[in-house]
């Protein structure tokens, strides 16, 4: 049994005459940290919000955990998302963003939200709502909604913007400790620097191709 | 050259931005154009130009409408600026009051601009593709022309004055509307308010002081903007009644200024805080601890995904205006039975169940402007959030895992809240009604049962059914109704990736199919089927009249529509690429 978790083959995507992403071919392994760096409007989230399903190639094909996504599945299996803009009701606390996102596929509890609000450095029983939270905190309870559900796969699109210096290393610790479990993680950054060290391997999106940094 | 960097530059090139502008042209011109099939209908004589550009304006609902486009453009540009972080980009390269000033001052005058545009656009093509000579006396016959008075020397011997005039005001009406838009948008950081409020509050000036005569004539906004057909009230007689059409625009206007000044404080503005928000943090505790069960719902279940989806499309806010639209319709139609004089004399019936609780009921679903203006109007701002998704929604989605069965969760929960809302309305104006003093009632009203149509039902329900199968009739058809509509909404949202234009195509498909229905009195049977609000109703007063073998057309209609938009929304729905969106749109 291969331990390949994503393969992606030929990707394309173009907006209005605007190609986005020109034959992309990409693989993660299981346990693997991957980082996707590129300036602002490389591709990087397009191409993140493929892998996830929420966006639809032109031509190519995504293979998660074996599944061939938009066909045998339209969204990978025990996959935990993040995008840069996080996604909360910003009129309920944390707590309730999450537990409402927890009502929809039943795969973690009370229990296992206020652990991982905890983990990412978040009171559990902060009422305020989201609206009052910065955008740090913001960032650290859509990485927390990403990882509540303990999914094999984490795709995470610029998960340390807005991040002061501790929540950075808060957030390598964490990345850290998910690959010692055995998880994949693919996210994506501007920073070249933060990533290599960091991640196992790092590609560059560059007029919409991925380039094999390190 | 260094090209001069300006905030009112800025600011005029953000209002005329070229795909609002040709939206709400295209929309004017479908507007007009409904005008002026009911003009060739209702006047089929040797119209001069000003007849007919004149004609084209009293009889499209243009003037109705008017405050709504007039706020389209920019009233809602605060609304934005702050939810998207862009007025901090702005304020840090600008003055405050510099930015605030600029902003108002632009949107009033695109407001207006925007208000006269279609109809200078009109009289050059009326002026243009128009050869019948001036005054012709047949035209004279019909209601169109001012009756009498210094208007009508104008009109008769000044032509293009008069028209200058029409659009003077016009302007005035719009520049104010907008501002009062924009200003509105300081006390209720939303869109939706801000360009919704001067097109409510203009047309409920005119019903109160046109339908009850409690405010003066002037303060009825087809009185300032010489709009004649389908208003009572009188056009001035005299050049010095001048002035007072200017008192409408001045005190919006004079709203719109006290708004800015009281409301539109840096503090306020730059943290984001209405009036309310501010007093509110001021007084919220530190957090308790959360418990640990929100709700007793099994995960991953239907209710469950249900729960999900209607926390985070319903807001507190609802409830609070369908409350105020409930209490205020039903409190209205109360006074409206209670002052209609003693009806067992008028309709020469006696006993003791003469008007019931359930007449506010019927009368108040049977009136098209309440119909389409609050009733309907608030349910389809109610739903109009569901599409496109957000990014809470597309994380749902994404946990759901299948885009069919989230589709179908969006279109049942459509489908419940018209049920929902309906039955809420239904009691709710029920219950003002008995708190009014009228009885509650198993039975039809004896004024009912005499003449059903002085409750805005047909005169032949109450001798066909009981009074259950009465209000189930209505209760179903408005469910429909109303699932069809936020169908509609869905589907175009959907479509174009944006949550506002498909409630302002459906709302004002809504608004002007009043006119449109009463243009097609005449013509075929099914085109007179064509018009939503027709659909909406089942009493039809003072359109073409449904009599008992037709009854069953609203349900198809509704049930045609349904098929149709159910597959389209789901293979649109199915189609579509999510992309980046905030929850702060």
């Amino acid at each position: 049994m291969t331990d390949q978790v994503v393969q992606a083959k030929n990707i394309c995507k173009t907006f209005k005459n605007n190609a986005v992403l020109k034959n992309v071919s990409f693989s993660a392994n299981k346990g693997e940290i991957i980082a996707i760096c590129g300036k602002n409007g490389s591709g990087k989230t397009v191409f993140v919000r493929i892998l996830c399903g929420l966006m639809k190639a032109d031509s190519g094909e995504v293979q998660v955990f074996g599944d061939q996504i938009g066909k045998s599945r339209e969204f990978p299996q025990s996959t935990g998302i993040h995008f840069e803009s996080s996604g909360l009701l910003l009129s309920e606390n944390g707590f309730e963003n999450l537990y409402l996102l927890s009502l929809i596929n039943g795969l973690a509890d009370t229990k296992a939200i206020r652990e991982m609000i905890s983990k990412v450095g978040l009171d559990p029983d902060d009422r305020r709502p989201v609206s009052a939270y910065s955008t740090g905190m913001r960032q650290r309870l859509g990485i927390a909604q990403a990882l509540m559900d303990k999914p094999e796969l984490i795709l995470l699109d610029e998960p340390v913007n807005g991040l002061d210096f501790a929540g950075q290393e808060e957030f390598r610790k964490l990345l850290q400790g998910l690959r010692n479990e055995g998880k994949t993680i693919i996210f994506t950054s501007h920073n070249k620097e933060e990533i290599e060290h960091l991640a196992d391997h790092a590609y560059e999106m560059v007029d919409g191709q991925l380039a094999l940094l390190s | 050259m260094e090209r001069k960097a300006s905030i009112w530059r800025e600011e005029f090139r953000r209002a005329l931005n070229p795909k609002r502008l040709g939206l709400l042209l295209l929309l004017s011109a479908i507007i007009l154009y409904i005008g002026w099939t009911g003009l060739q209908d209702r006047v089929p004589y040797e119209r001069s130009f000003i007849d007919n550009w004149y004609g084209i304006y009293n009889d499209s609902f243009y003037p109705q409408l008017l405050a709504l486009i007039a706020a389209f453009p920019f009233a809602d540009s605060l609304v934005l600026d702050r939810k998207q972080g862009y007025l901090n980009q702005v304020l840090a390269r600008t003055p405050y009051r510099k930015y605030l000033k600029a902003k108002a001052v632009v949107n009033a005058l695109v407001g207006g601009l925007v208000a006269v545009m279609p109809l200078l656009l009109t009289y050059l093509l009326s002026s243009l593709l128009t050869g019948n000579p001036l005054n012709h006396p047949s035209v004279d016959q019909m209601a169109l022309r001012p009756y009498s008075g210094f208007l009508r020397e104008l009109y008769f011997n000044q032509p293009d004055g008069f028209i200058w005039l029409v659009l003077g005001l016009c302007f005035l009406i719009g520049a104010s509307s907008a501002s009062l838009g924009l200003a509105a948008s300081l006390l209720v950081n939303n869109r939706f308010f801000a360009l919704g409020l001067p097109l409510v509050l203009f047309n409920v000036l005119q019903y109160f002081a046109e339908r009850t005569r409690i405010l003066p004539d002037f303060l009825s906004p087809s009185y300032s903007l010489l709009n004649k057909s389908y208003s009572d009230i009188q056009l001035i007689q005299t050049p010095q009644e001048i002035p007072k059409l200017f008192i409408l625009p001045g005190l919006v206007f004079l709203l719109a200024i006290l708004g800015f000044v009281f409301l539109g404080k840096r503090e306020m503005v730059t943290e984001n805080k209405t009036i309310f928000e501010s007093f509110k943090s001021k007084s919220e505790p530190k957090a308790k601890a959360i418990n640990a069960k929100v709700v007793n719902l099994k995960a991953g279940k239907f209710p469950a995904r249900f729960y999900s989806l209607f926390k985070r499309s319903f807001k507190p806010a609802y409830l609070l205006i369908l409350v105020l639209i409930i209490f205020g319709t039903g409190f209205f139609f109360s006074r409206f039975l209670s002052n209609q004089g003693d009806l067992s004399l008028i309709l020469g019936v006696t006993g003791d169940n003469l008007v019931n609780a359930w007449d506010v009921v019927f009368i108040a679903l049977g009136n098209p402007w309440v119909m389409s203006l609050l009733i309907a109007n608030s349910y389809l701002i109610f739903v109009s959030s569901l599409q496109p998704e957000t990014g809470f929604g597309q994380i749902s989605l994404f946990r759901l895992g299948s885009r069919k069965k989230n589709w179908l969760i969006q279109i049942l929960y459509l489908f419940f809240s018209a049920v929902f809302y309906v039955f809420v309305v239904m009691l709710g104006l029920y219950l003002v009604g008995i708190i009014n003093g009228y009885p509650p009632a198993s039975q039809w009203s004896a004024t009912t049962a005499f003449g059903g149509t002085w409750v805005n039902i047909p005169h032949w329900l109450p001798h066909e059914t009981s009074l259950a199968g009465g209000l189930a009739m209505i209760f179903v058809l408005l469910s429909l109704g109303f699932f069809a509509m936020g169908l509609m909404i869905y589907t175009i949202n959907t479509i174009v990736n944006r949550r506002l234009i498909g409630y302002l195509i459906v709302e004002l498909f809504l608004l002007s199919s009043i006119g449109l229905a009463h243009g097609l009195i005449h013509k075929a049977a099914w085109l007179q089927a064509l018009p939503l609000i027709q659909n909406l109703l089942l009493s039809l007063t003072p359109y073409g009249g449904r009599e008992i073998g037709m009854i069953w057309q609203p349900y198809i209609y509704w049930l045609l529509v349904l098929v149709i938009l159910i597959p389209l929304s789901l293979y649109f729905y199915r189609k579509q690429d999510f992309a980046v969106k905030t929850d702060e749109e």
